[in-house]
């Protein structure tokens, strides 16, 4: 699970304000299209975490779509 | 560059309401910072208007060009260094995925940029990711 490349940019919270988040570009092999997350920079350190949730959510999500009949 | 060789520019003072961000320009192994820019944010409890630096700024050996919002006041009121240092090691941290770096606070007091530990733990779990795609 290579993290490709994080960049930035901002998307609406809950509250309808936009905030920065990092997008995580990742790939998981030998699946081919990249694979991204944003994760809010205001969570500082806790991010990390965030990320991993949301990482392994969407994955198992992306690998049960790669495993359809 | 160690940080004593490094004399800043004449952009020793910046933004409005004017602070210093001579140290800020300091280049450091955890960051270098390439331009800042004056901005303004609404303080979510109150609604005020609060003046913030958007500082953009490169993590040396990472791909990627970074910003962090730090407000005026925090310049006269806090350690916006550390800031910088807490943000490159989430950006260390996310590229290290899915491999986990030692907890920030074993580096952060005291700590003048990213510590060498730090970096190996960064560099060890790059290799391990870039062993899993070759392999």
């Amino acid at each position: 699970m290579p993290v490709n490349v994080i960049s930035e940019g901002q998307q609406p919270n809950a509250a309808g304000d936009f905030i920065d988040v990092y997008q995580i570009s990742y790939t998981v092999p030998p699946n081919p299209a990249p694979l991204t997350v944003n994760i809010p920079k205001s969570a500082g350190t806790q991010a990390l975490q965030d990320a991993i949730a949301a990482i392994n959510e969407l994955t198992a999500f992306v690998e049960g779509v790669y495993a359809l009949p | 560059m160690a940080d004593a060789d490094f004399v800043p520019s004449g952009a020793a003072i910046f933004g409005t309401p004017p602070v210093d961000v001579t140290a800020l320009y300091v280049p450091t192994p955890a960051y270098v910072v390439r331009s800042l820019s004056q901005e303004e944010r609404r303080r979510p409890t109150d609604g005020a208007i609060v003046p913030t630096i958007r500082v953009t700024f490169t993590v040396p050996g990472l791909p990627g060009v970074f910003s962090i919002i730090i407000d005026n006041y925090a310049f006269t009121h806090a350690d916006p260094l550390f800031y910088m240092r807490e943000r490159s090691y989430v950006i260390h941290g996310l590229y290290a995925l899915p491999a986990q770096l030692p907890p920030y606070e074993e580096y952060a007091p005291g700590d003048t940029g990213v510590s060498a530990a730090l970096l190996d733990a960064a560099e060890d779990a790059s290799l391990a990711a870039l062993g899993g795609v070759l392999g």
